[in-house]
């Protein structure tokens, strides 16, 4: 049970891609290097400890010792050897790291950190969206990553270490998968009550797949083909969730302050990838986002969360969650 | 009334402040107090208070922890306890512990009748209290802080923190700052100008050394963050816009001027704790500090070393190989000092006659677990592999090793070693032997984990987590051992005060020591030194308990035992103080009176006249 953790989807002992494989090697020299000293040091303590305590009625002094210079330069020397040993890979790897292996064609992906979302695009291919994308397999991923608001920090345990969202600034970081799979990441700056809640999810999946995930987030929405989606369209004006919400292909929808609901229904996860996305969750979230997410601005500015006149209905959160679910 | 020669005219009500008090006992003479001891037992007594406080904020933490998607602590009121948790421990507890012993010990150490400024050291305790009351005012005035302890911009404006909390926080924080700063200056002068004759640099104990290079560190330090958080104010209050990055600013600069003081912070908590330690290990050891001036000597290259590595706390930021290389190499080049002096410790006790009384437990434990730390430590130095564990519990885990195991311990060993000095009476050995395993095995079975959950990708700050992130089992583990370790620390305390109540007396120099604060009776009378030392040699009262020969001392000053005033000034500047950062907080006229009752004092502390008297000398032979 207290092994648990060794299975942790973000165990970056457990590397899927160059990036944190060789940070991972890093980790292990510098720990087996200390784990060495600290059981010859802390031994010899240990020894000395035990070896010279003070036998009951022996008082007699023992060897007024005060020192001795060249032991002390010795040891000194030494450790300046071994902080040596551990600068010399330290600072090749933070070269290699810093930019993605030349010639390698990296996908250039930028990532907009918000309170409390992140935000994906990949230009090349005229992709916008929020909390989950997709990635090939084997291809280096070059990262633009800023913040609209506060500084976040952006961190796919598995795929490499992180590198903060700063407002005003681009900071850079890339990384490859070598595997198919899901590869959990999350905020790792403190941003605000809901900072534990900004999770966020890549896929890394071959070609193909992603050349077909790419070709369908760029295309416009799908439209509502029930009556209670067709509904739920409407509300999705009339409630205002236009003036934050962006969908392709709906007129008026074009709002940046909120995740790009496009191709919504596709998403796996809901509230920072808490929840499964499916009806009964959706609705909780709409009738209640403060509780999943505390201070989320949808909650604290949505006219339909803090206007009467705009509150939702069960009937029409029913109809909203409709209509989102079926944009995918 | 007026108008007649020089003196202070003022109305009757107020001439307490013409006439300096005398009270000897009772609230009174604790409020007026310029004694060294009595303020060092001030800072002992409220540092253990917030020590309290800040426990139960890190209980609080660790309950809403206990278990994935809890929702007990959620939000923004988990994050007000993750700040206030962290703010509490190093700035009202930790450091303030260490201000404990400077006090108490600094001039007992030295052959001093007290500090350089007597009523400017009062006027640091107050300080420290006053800053204590403003930051956990706002716990019962909206709410405090929230944004982390290093208060990242531009989480800290007013767009994105409305509340007063974070005001409350500048200026608690501004007033504790200049309490130390102040203390600081104090202590330079002190250990500069008041060593007994003969006490050259090179002779003084150990702790007084760390003491010296540690007030240095405030001195340079805290002015950094004192500056940073008034910036910070008036951004939020006055619409400046230093870290504004609309307006041009650049939050990052709060990061650079943040750990400029934050780095060096480290070293003001874990150098006194290892000037404590390295005064206990010879002293239990039978044997002198092994190179006494190599250890000297590495402490002050520990706090000069400590100004160049401040950006290794903001390795994530940007700011390219270059500057990440170079921060790496100088954060690991502070091993080969602090490497020394664990060496000097060990051999110390090697060919040493060891005897494990409680403080030497602490001492060889905080060796060991600030090992534990530094090793860490170095792993993080390693910034291409920091990426992964920067802001993780392995960071959590590796900096309460070195702050609670290379700092409390090191106070927890000074605790128990100079309580007898403090209160003149002896804590329980047998007990204190049951209390220390109980710390320290809780301790490392709450802080030992931690580095697993960092492995495993948990970051710091989060208030819940789910189930299938898989470190559920971790985490209730580590909460329980929390509780155990809470416990156990806090049954340390009420054993201390149970000591302090205990009739168990304590000789002047139980331990069989070497520095001169033992030569003198447990407690010291008011003046401390009856005769003061003239001091030839390093461990001069060890030397002379040795060759049985007295220690030297000056001729008597026929005037009797010269001693300063007491003085309502310290007190009432504070309070004037205290009040205006209230009405800071709330930009009322409160401002206003608090600054003219702090100016009052200023006045009244420049003109309340002379007030030093004369004791007489007790009867020679008699200590």
């Amino acid at each position: 049970m207290f092994l648990d953790f060794i299975l942790a989807p973000q165990n970056w002992l457990d590397p899927a891609g160059p990036v944190a494989s060789d940070q991972k090697d890093l980790f292990l020299f510098t720990l087996y290097l200390c784990l060495v000293i600290f059981v010859i040091v802390g031994g010899f303590m240990l020894y000395s400890i035990l070896k010279f305590k003070a036998k009951p009625g022996d008082e007699e002094l023992p060897d007024q010792s005060h020192g001795s210079t060249q032991l002390e330069v010795g040891l000194m020397i030494v450790s300046g050897i071994l902080v040596a040993i551990i600068a010399v890979p330290n600072v090749k790897l933070l070269y290699k790291l810093a930019e993605p292996p030349r010639g390698s064609n990296p996908l250039q992906v930028n990532v907009i950190g918000h309170q409390y979302w992140w935000e994906f695009e990949i230009p090349e291919y005229g992709v916008a969206t929020a909390n989950e994308f997709k990635i090939p397999v084997g291809r280096p991923v070059e990262f633009n990553v800023s913040s609209v608001d506060v500084i976040h920090s952006f961190w796919v345990p598995r795929l490499g270490g992180k590198v903060d969202a700063v407002p005003g600034r681009d900071n850079y970081l890339w990384f490859q998968a070598d595997e198919e799979g899901w590869y959990s990441g999350q905020c790792a700056e403190l941003c605000g009550s809901s900072h534990a809640k900004m999770k966020f999810e890549v896929q890394a999946v071959n070609d193909e797949d992603f050349l077909i995930w790419v070709e369908k987030e760029s295309s416009p929405a799908n439209q509502p083909a029930t009556d209670l989606a067709k509904a739920g369209k409407d509300l999705f004006l009339t409630k205002m969730c236009v003036t934050c919400h962006a969908v392709k292909g709906y007129d008026g929808a074009i709002g940046i302050t909120g995740p790009n609901l496009s191709h919504f229904g596709s998403r796996r996860k809901l509230a920072g990838m808490w929840i499964e996305n499916n009806h009964e969750n959706l609705e909780n979230w709409l009738a209640n986002p403060a509780k999943f997410k505390p201070d989320n601005i949808m909650a604290l500015q949505g006219p339909m969360y803090i206007d009467e006149n705009f509150a939702l209905t069960k009937d029409e959160i029913e109809k909203l969650a409709a209509y989102l679910k079926e944009l995918y | 009334m007026s108008g007649h020669g020089p003196k202070l005219a003022l109305p009757k009500f107020l001439s307490f402040l013409k006439n300096r008090p005398t009270k000897e006992n009772g609230l009174v003479s604790w409020l007026t107090t310029v004694d060294h001891k009595r303020i060092g037992i001030l800072y002992l007594y409220t540092s253990f208070f917030f020590l309290f406080v800040g426990g139960i904020e890190a209980l609080f933490v660790r309950t809403q922890l206990s278990a994935n998607d809890l929702e007990i602590f959620v939000g923004s009121t988990y994050n007000q306890l993750v700040t206030m948790h962290a703010t509490t421990m190093i700035f009202l507890a930790i450091m303030p512990l260490a201000a404990a012993f400077f006090n108490f010990m600094i001039p007992l150490q030295i052959g001093a009748r007290d500090v350089a400024f007597p009523r400017l050291n009062a006027f640091s305790y107050f300080m420290y209290l006053a800053g204590g009351i403003v930051l956990n005012a706002s716990w019962f005035m909206g709410g405090a802080s929230d944004v982390g302890w290093f208060a990242y911009a531009p989480l800290t404006s007013a767009t994105y923190s409305p509340t007063h909390g974070v005001d409350f926080w500048i200026l608690g924080l501004i007033l504790t700052g200049i309490s130390s700063t102040v203390a600081a200056i104090n202590f330079i002068v002190t250990i500069i100008n008041m060593r007994a004759p003969g006490m050259t640099l090179m002779k003084m104990p150990v702790f007084s050394w760390m003491a010296f290079v540690t007030a240095f560190l405030l001195a340079f330090a805290l002015p950094v963050i004192t500056i940073a958080l008034i910036i910070l104010f008036m951004d939020r209050n006055y619409g400046t816009t230093f870290f504004q990055t609309a307006a041009g600013g650049d939050p990052i600069l709060w990061q650079h001027l943040f750990w400029v003081f934050g780095h060096p912070e480290v070293y003001i908590i874990v150098l006194p704790a290892f000037g404590i330690v390295s005064e206990i290990i010879p002293v239990f050891s039978k044997k002198p500090l092994f190179g006494y001036k190599l250890v000297v000597l590495s402490g002050a290259a520990i706090g000069f070393m400590g100004f160049t590595v401040w950006s290794h706390h903001m390795f994530t930021v940007g700011m390219g190989p270059i500057v990440n290389s170079a921060f790496s190499i100088t954060t690991a080049a502070i091993a080969i000092p602090t490497g020394v002096k664990i060496f000097n410790w060990i051999l110390t006790l090697w060919n040493g006659k060891i005897k494990f009384s409680v403080p030497m437990m602490y001492a060889t434990a905080l060796v060991f677990l600030f090992m534990v730390g530094g090793f860490s430590g170095l792993m993080h130095g390693a910034a291409a592999s920091d990426f992964q564990q920067h802001d993780t519990y392995f960071v959590v885990a590796h900096f309460h090793y070195t702050i609670l195991g290379g700092g409390l311990f090191g106070f927890l060993a000074g605790t128990v070693y100079w309580l007898p000095k403090f209160f003149g009476k002896m804590m329980d050995e047998e007990r204190g032997r049951k209390i220390f395993w109980w710390i320290f095995v809780s301790f490392n079975l709450t802080f030992f984990p931690m580095h697993f959950l960092g492995t495993s990708g948990m970051p710091r700050r989060i208030y819940t987590y789910s189930s299938d992130m898989e470190w559920t089992a971790l985490n209730g583990f580590i909460t329980l051992a929390s509780f155990v370790l809470g416990i156990a620390l806090l049954v340390f305390f009420i054993d201390v005060i149970k000591a302090v109540k205990s009739k168990n007396k304590a000789s002047a120099d139980p331990w069989d020591a070497r520095t001169l604060e033992w030569s003198i009776p447990s407690p010291p009378p008011v003046y401390n030194f009856a005769d003061l030392p003239k001091v030839e040699k390093v461990d001069e009262f060890w030397e002379s308990k040795i060759s049985k020969k007295p220690i030297k001392t000056l001729p008597r000053d026929p005037h009797g035992i010269h001693m300063p005033g007491k003085s309502w000034m310290p007190l009432i500047t504070s309070v004037g103080l205290m009040i205006a950062s209230f009405g800071a907080i709330y930009e009322s006229d409160l401002r206003y009176i608090g600054l003219g009752i702090f100016l009052l004092a200023y006045y009244g502390w420049a003109l309340e006249g002379d007030a030093e008297y004369y004791l007489p000398y007790p009867k020679k032979g008699r200590k």
